[in-house]
């Protein structure tokens, strides 16, 4: 039988609390956060996709002269690979960033009130709780008004929640879920060559239903105030679904709609236009 | 007769303890002192009692015994020292989990407090300056 001594004991503490520690930084979602700055003020963050690939939001394109910093580098050289106006994100490559891709789960379900934490210094914070998904958003309560775009949020088990986009009330913030982002990241390279059919429709949000409704079109074959419910074989929720399942269909090959036009459900096939 | 008794020569001849010399000059004596026997019968039947006793409970009896209560104290040692440990790590997980800043109030406070308040007029457009407002990016979106 061993005996521990007095500073024996002490050692043991130390150095099972350090192991505690360093085990614990180990077992975070990965993903060192990248925090974007213009003249010496930070002015969102990010994180990366890739070892060269990182997501923020289009509020950086307010800025000129952006630089990133990451836990161990200061980054000056990158080139913006893609932006989506409708999830504003954007997507870059920044050169020599070396970073640690973010670990997007396939499927994680937040429950009401579940607190989020973002990652900060090196320490996990508590910024707030999940309330409810909102048209294929997150959407938490946080009293937090520091918050940065593009931040990263954890769940209480550390795992990626989501990319915070912005504020929609009072203290309601909206994030885009870990499969937004994993669809992107597979299909980016695709999305860019291939682009997407421009309709020539503007449409908008239906917060409380399902669909999405034109709210002006230039387009013969589509009325204003039609309700889009499904475009090919996808279902349309929410201009999120809308936006996601025109980067799947050929841009070149004729387009199906479903609409409701006057309380019924019509069938739209649209010529193909990129 | 003027012996009352020598109990220590009793006990080195019992012992075995004395010369040959000594130990005759000492059985002659007893012949003759009825005292010394008497303290030497005592003394011999003590010891038959004694060594009954011993005959009867094994002599490693007593280790065990010890030894039991050793394991004993040793096992609760460890047990505490088991205990201690978990409760250690267990505080490390503790505070490395909620490290930061903690909402003073409940969850469930908030989430009524929040629900009120949507209620109330929305704030303006790029309310923050981290935070874009973005209910109106979806009023209108181009396809």
């Amino acid at each position: 039988m061993w005996r521990i001594s007095g500073s024996g004991m002490k050692k043991l503490t130390f150095s099972l609390l350090f192991f505690f520690i360093f085990f614990q930084s180990l077992l975070w979602a990965g993903g060192a956060p990248l925090e974007i700055f213009c003249k010496d003020k930070k002015v969102a963050s990010g994180f990366f996709l890739s070892p060269d690939l990182a997501v923020t939001t289009d509020s950086i394109l307010l800025y000129n002269n952006i630089y990133f910093k990451t836990e161990t580098k200061t980054l000056y050289n990158y080139r913006i690979e893609f932006i989506d106006r409708v999830t504003k994100l954007v997507f870059l490559r920044i050169k020599d960033a070396q970073g640690i891709p973010m670990v997007l789960p396939e499927d994680n379900i937040l429950v009401e009130t579940e607190p989020l934490y973002i990652h900060e210094k090196g320490k996990r914070v508590d910024v707030g709780f999940f309330t409810r998904k909102l048209n294929g958003y997150g959407a938490f309560i946080s009293e937090d008004k520091s918050l940065y775009e593009g931040t990263p949020l954890y769940d209480i088990e550390d795992e990626f929640a989501g990319v915070l986009i912005g504020n929609l009330d009072q203290n309601l913030y909206l994030f885009l879920y870990a499969d937004m982002l994993a669809f992107y990241r597979d299909h980016l390279n695709m999305i860019i060559k291939q682009g997407r059919p421009v309709l020539n429709i503007v449409v908008t949000e239906m917060w409380e239903y399902s669909g999405i409704q034109v709210k002006e079109s230039r387009n013969e074959l589509v009325e204003k105030g039609d309700i889009i419910v499904a475009l090919a074989n996808f279902q349309i929720n929410n201009v999120l679904d809308f936006n996601r399942a025109l980067y799947l269909v050929d841009p070149a090959s004729p387009l199906t709609l479903k609409v409701i036009r006057n309380g019924k459900l019509k069938r739209v096939t649209l010529n193909g236009g990129k | 007769m003027t012996c009352k008794g020598q109990p220590e020569k009793i006990s080195l001849y019992l012992d075995e303890m004395m010369g040959r010399e000594e130990k005759n000059s000492f059985r002659a004596h007893l012949d003759r002192c009825p005292i010394c026997r008497s303290i030497l019968d005592e003394y011999r039947m003590i010891r038959a009692m004694i060594r009954d006793v011993h005959e009867k409970t094994p002599s490693d009896m007593g280790f065990k015994v010890l030894n039991r209560l050793y394991s004993r104290r040793q096992r609760v040692k460890t047990a505490v020292f088991a205990a201690s440990m978990v409760a250690l790590l267990g505080a490390g997980f503790f505070l490395g989990n909620n490290s930061g800043r903690a909402l003073v109030a409940s969850r469930e406070e908030i989430l009524r407090e929040a629900l009120e308040k949507e209620n109330l007029k929305r704030i303006p457009v790029y309310s923050g300056t981290n935070v874009e407002d973005i209910r109106v990016r979806y009023e209108e979106v181009n396809f």
